[in-house]
């Protein structure tokens, strides 16, 4: 009988432990609740690392590897873009996998398009959702009926930005893995420009040499580029669509750009003549001016910039070999809070809200 | 005799610590006087076991030495490259037949590259040991790899005809060919006579030349399926077409032995790159050809000198090619080099069991690549070591001090600075009672800038200094041989060391810009542990024998390059903490058996140590059945293996998985 009741209460602590276990990780598989960021972390190359990390606005906790979390499966290699359209869905851009992830606000997949093409950058005009693919494409995602697809456009060689104004994408033409006959990189220095209603190239501006980023704002496409890294040294400038007229901005070592409608955000970092590198910071192009505003500086190892909302700033920083963070800066440029991105080289947060 | 002389020598053979010269000696001897003195780990797999054990190449058998990680990228023909106890695989030293295997570029040996016509023996020895008639790269080499071909027999005619064919699962085919004819003076009847009277005449003179095949074709298209993706996929594009021929000259003259031998290999493979999760890619593919010739001299019967020499050239040509849509025209890279490697040692026995070795090296190569502002370099190197060991009853003890200069010349940009380095080292041995022995070694070694790592547009740097290492061996072992006719041989060993790697080169990679610095500080601590032993149950019927085999390693090895860096004291990547394998074979006159089995623990393969960096372990094994038989004076060996019976697609490298269930069967016909 004694016998009985010690098996029984060995019975129920092994009960209670199971129970707990469980609890524990029905919690881990439906976080992603409530508000809070989601991090795309690029990852290292062929390493299968890209990953998204949910952090909760509220209790701070971080869910780390969230899609794999609710989706069962791995992102791939290089998250490149992630973007959250007017509807709500987020498009995950995953460069080396040749892959774009359609899901829900919470990450849930919808549609996965395994294409021919390493996608880049997302942008859209409120309707559908572009794309540009690194084999020297600008893709359109379209929705028939459930059915996802995507076509193409030619443009110039391996694209990275694209902003999206009055009918018309405006495409960065890197050029990045273009080579002369003797293995030298011939870095492109164009702009397409498509027309969305033909879905066709109409035109190219030539601008700085090895342009990445692109937006449209305050009426003008503006355009970062990152130079040869050599003697070309990286520019920001500022298309006129009307006459396709390029202006410089006056700017040291611009390398990153995001906006919304209130602001520009220029993240600026590079190396010195000495090949130092210049720790990063801030500018702002406010609507309605012209002049860049310093917001905030000295953030060792920046690496991206992404906006949130009321003016908020998220900057990615890396050092390429360990994980990263996201350091949250306000519309004054006081630095309000740091995340562990918890994956290698934090490349994109979006509002999860 | 020859089916008994081919069952008995082989599997008890993977005896540690001891230091006969050849397998068999290792088996008729037991020696005491030569098993007593080891300073530092030696392990060995003779050629039949490697057999036995179902290994395809002497590469594949290194899997299962203790201490050693291989890196293997999968699939046949694929880069293989060895590393000891932690340190990169820049600091071991491979040779075949006493010719140094390396490239300039990497500083790698790769033992893919090689061709493995005939049989080999295998000896790893790592931090240094009392023999010191070895080259001065061996001298300094944080570990040792040395593969020496096994000779036929002319027993019954003055030629021997081998051949080998294999074919295995993912439609791979080996086929081999190996022609060796004696030519000599005297009549071969006479000799035959003396050779029975036991081992070959005083003085004999005997000149045998051979040539070789090797032929390796695969399409290599095995299915994996990668954690995190929803599909079973084909590894594309990584088919290899090999062809190696092989001649050789060995001349036994009265003072010595001359050996020649002329090689080639031309290869086509697709490169299949990493596995990257939801896409398939098979756009690249590598050309090679490669041309090597080597001529050896070894003379033992000097009076009181013992003279080795070996001058060796060798050349790569390999072309890589891209044709992913990413590039607007294809991708083409081109790398060309040659090198020109002399070696001497003399050693001398000053008496009351003190040896004096002086070794040379001299080295001179050149890489053309084409590469933008590819700077030509051209390197010269000379490593000169003295070296001294002291034998008497149950202690020996040995120093060796070598000295590196190593000058690159380049016809663009600045010329790197004179690099030399003075590396001592030292090694102890004392003999125990019952069996036991203690060792003990330090040693400073170091390993000069690879051509990547100074040269690499964009990447390399001029300012290199080269990485040193400190090892210290501690050791403890044991042997057991039974009076009865060695009916029992037993080992068991331990080896404690800790390593210290400064000044590592490691690429450290900034916004767009990677560059190499010596900026790395690692610290290895380890333990090995190991034993085995075999079994003759039947004193009547000696070719009966059960053989097993077993070690553990536990790696501590860390960054501790800078105390901020969040990495600091992180487990290196590709380091596993716990690893293990083990064999067990049995060996009758009507068929061999063998179960193979490696077990690594988990790893990383980032910097810093996160579950998101984590490799899961895996183990893999396998078994091997087989038989030899005489067929009209033919011999000829049949043999099955099944591979990675857990049929799980594990990964050494990351996004580089391994293929999983295989079997091939092998068919060996030697006319003896």
């Amino acid at each position: 009988m004694r016998n009985l009741i010690k098996f029984n209460v060995l019975l129920f602590v092994i009960a209670s432990i199971a129970a707990s276990c469980n609890k524990e990780k029905k919690e881990e598989i439906s976080p992603i609740s409530g508000k809070g960021i989601f991090i795309l972390n690029n990852g290292n190359w062929n390493s299968n690392d890209a990953c998204i990390s949910f952090i909760d606005a509220s209790t701070g906790a971080t869910t780390t590897s969230a899609f794999e979390t609710v989706n069962g499966i791995k992102l791939g290699d290089l998250g490149q873009d992630m973007y959250k359209a007017a509807d709500g869905k987020i498009y995950i851009a995953v460069s080396n996998s040749k892959t774009i992830f359609i899901t829900d606000s919470r990450l849930k997949l919808i549609s996965s398009l395994q294409l021919d093409y390493s996608p880049r950058a997302f942008a859209s005009d409120g309707k559908d959702v572009y794309v540009t693919l690194y084999e020297g494409y600008l893709g359109r995602i379209d929705n028939n009926a459930g059915q996802w697809k995507l076509s193409t456009t030619k443009v110039g060689p391996n694209p990275e930005g694209v902003a999206i104004a009055d009918g018309k994408a405006w495409v960065a033409n890197s050029g990045g893995y273009v080579t002369d006959g003797n293995g030298f990189n011939i870095y492109n220095n164009t702009v397409s420009v498509v027309d969305l209603s033909t879905f066709s190239e109409t035109s190219t501006v030539t601008v700085n040499t090895n342009p990445k980023d692109v937006c449209a704002f305050n009426g003008y496409i503006y355009v970062s580029s990152l130079g040869n890294y050599y003697d070309i040294p990286a520019a920001l400038q500022r298309i006129d669509p009307s006459s396709s007229t390029v202006a410089d901005i006056d700017i040291d070592v611009p390398y990153a750009l995001a906006c919304d409608g209130k602001r520009l955000a220029v993240l600026c970092t590079g190396y010195d003549a000495d090949w130092n590198l210049i720790p990063g910071c801030i500018y702002d192009i406010k609507s309605g001016e012209a002049t860049p505003e310093l917001l905030c500086s000295g953030i060792e190892n920046a690496y991206s910039i992404s906006l949130g909302k009321d003016g908020d700033s998220f900057v990615g920083t890396s050092d390429y070999l360990t994980e990263g963070k996201v350091i949250l800066i306000d519309a004054e440029g006081e630095q309000l809070d740091s995340f562990e991105s918890r994956g290698l080289n934090p490349i994109r947060v979006v509002d999860a809200r | 005799m020859a089916v008994s002389l081919f069952i008995v020598t082989p599997l008890s053979a993977l005896d540690r610590g001891e230091e006969p010269d050849s397998l068999e000696a290792a088996k008729v001897l037991g020696s005491r006087e030569r098993m007593a003195r080891m300073e530092g780990p030696v392990e060995r797999m003779g050629n039949e076991q490697i057999r036995a054990l179902g290994y395809a190449d002497p590469g594949e058998a290194l899997r299962a030495f203790s201490g050693i990680s291989l890196r293997d990228y999968g699939g046949a023909g694929g880069l293989r490259t060895v590393s000891v106890r932690g340190f990169g695989a820049q600091h071991t030293q491979v040779s075949v037949d006493g010719i140094q295997l390396s490239d300039l570029q990497s500083g790698m040996a790769d033992l893919a590259h090689n061709n493995f016509v005939k049989g080999y023996n295998i000896k790893v020895s790592i931090a240094g040991n009392e023999d010191i008639f070895k080259s001065a790269s061996q001298m300094v080499a944080a570990g040792c790899v040395e593969m020496e071909s096994v000779d036929p027999s002319f027993e019954k005619r003055p030629f021997s005809l081998g051949g080998m064919l294999r074919y295995g699962s993912f439609n791979t085919l080996g086929a081999q060919f190996s022609y060796d004819q004696r030519l000599t003076r005297r009549k071969f009847r006479e000799e035959k006579t003396e050779w029975s009277r036991g081992g070959k005449p005083e003085g004999s003179r005997e000149v045998v030349i051979s040539a070789g095949l090797d032929y390796l074709g695969s399409d290599g298209d095995y299915p994996y399926r990668m954690s995190g993706d929803d599909e079973l996929r084909r590894r594309a594009g990584s088919g290899v077409q090999r062809l190696s021929p092989e001649f050789g000259l060995k001349a036994e003259l009265g003072a010595g032995a001359l050996r020649a031998k002329v090689l080639a290999d031309f290869a086509e493979r697709g490169l299949p790159g990493a596995a990257v999760l939801h896409t398939e890619k098979a756009t690249e593919h590598l050309s090679e050809r490669h041309c090597a010739a080597a001529i050896s001299f070894i003379g033992n019967d000097w009076g009181r000198w013992r003279l080795r020499s070996n001058l060796s050239w060798d050349y790569k040509h390999s072309h890589w090619s891209d044709s992913s849509a990413i590039y607007q025209t294809p991708a083409h890279q081109d790398y060309r080099q040659n090198m020109i490697m002399l070696s001497a040692t003399a050693l001398f026995d000053a008496g009351r069991g003190v040896n004096i070795a002086f070794a040379e090296d001299l080295g001179v190569g050149h890489l053309v690549t084409s590469l933008p502002d590819c700077p030509y370099p051209t390197r010269l190197s000379s490593l000169s070591a003295i070296s001294a060991s002291y034998r008497r009853g149950i202690f020996s003890a040995s120093s060796t001090l070598a000295a590196s200069v190593i000058k690159d010349f380049v016809r663009k940009g600045d010329e790197p600075a004179l690099k030399l380095h003075i590396s001592p080292s030292f090694s102890t041995a004392l003999r125990l009672p019952k069996g036991f022995r203690l060792r003990a070694s330090l040693r400073d070694g170091y390993r000069a800038p690879s051509f990547n790592e100074l040269y690499w547009t964009g990447i390399g740097s001029r300012e290199l200094l080269s990485e040193k290492a400190l090892q210290c061996n501690l050791g403890f072992n044991w042997s057991y041989t039974s009076s009865s006719e060695s009916a029992l041989n037993l080992y068991a060993g331990i080896d404690a060391y800790c390593n210290l790697v400064r000044d590592k080169i490691v690429a450290s990679p900034s916004l767009f810009i990677w560059s190499m610095h010596n900026i790395g500080r690692a610290l290895m601590a380890g333990c090995e542990v190991n034993g085995g032993g075999s079994w003759h149950p039947f004193s009547a019927r000696r070719e009966i024998c059960f053989s097993l085999h077993c070690n553990y390693a536990w790696q501590y090895a860390i960054d501790i390059s800078e105390r901020d860096a969040a990495n600091y004291g992180d487990q290196i990547r590709y380091i596993p903490r716990n690893s293990g394998s083990g064999h067990f074979s049995i060996e009758t006159p009507w068929f061999r058996a063998s179960y193979k089995l490696i077990a690594v623990g988990q790893r990383w393969f980032q910097d810093q140590n996160t579950p998101r960096s984590r490799l899961e372990p895996y183990w893999d094994h396998g078994i091997s059945v087989g038989h030899a038989f005489h067929i009209r004076g033919l011999l000829l060996d049949l043999s099955f293996d099944a591979l990675n019976l857990g049929g799980r697609n594990y990964e050494i490298i990351r996004s580089y998985p391994m293929p999983g269930r295989q079997f091939r069967g092998t068919l060996r016909l030697t006319l003896p």
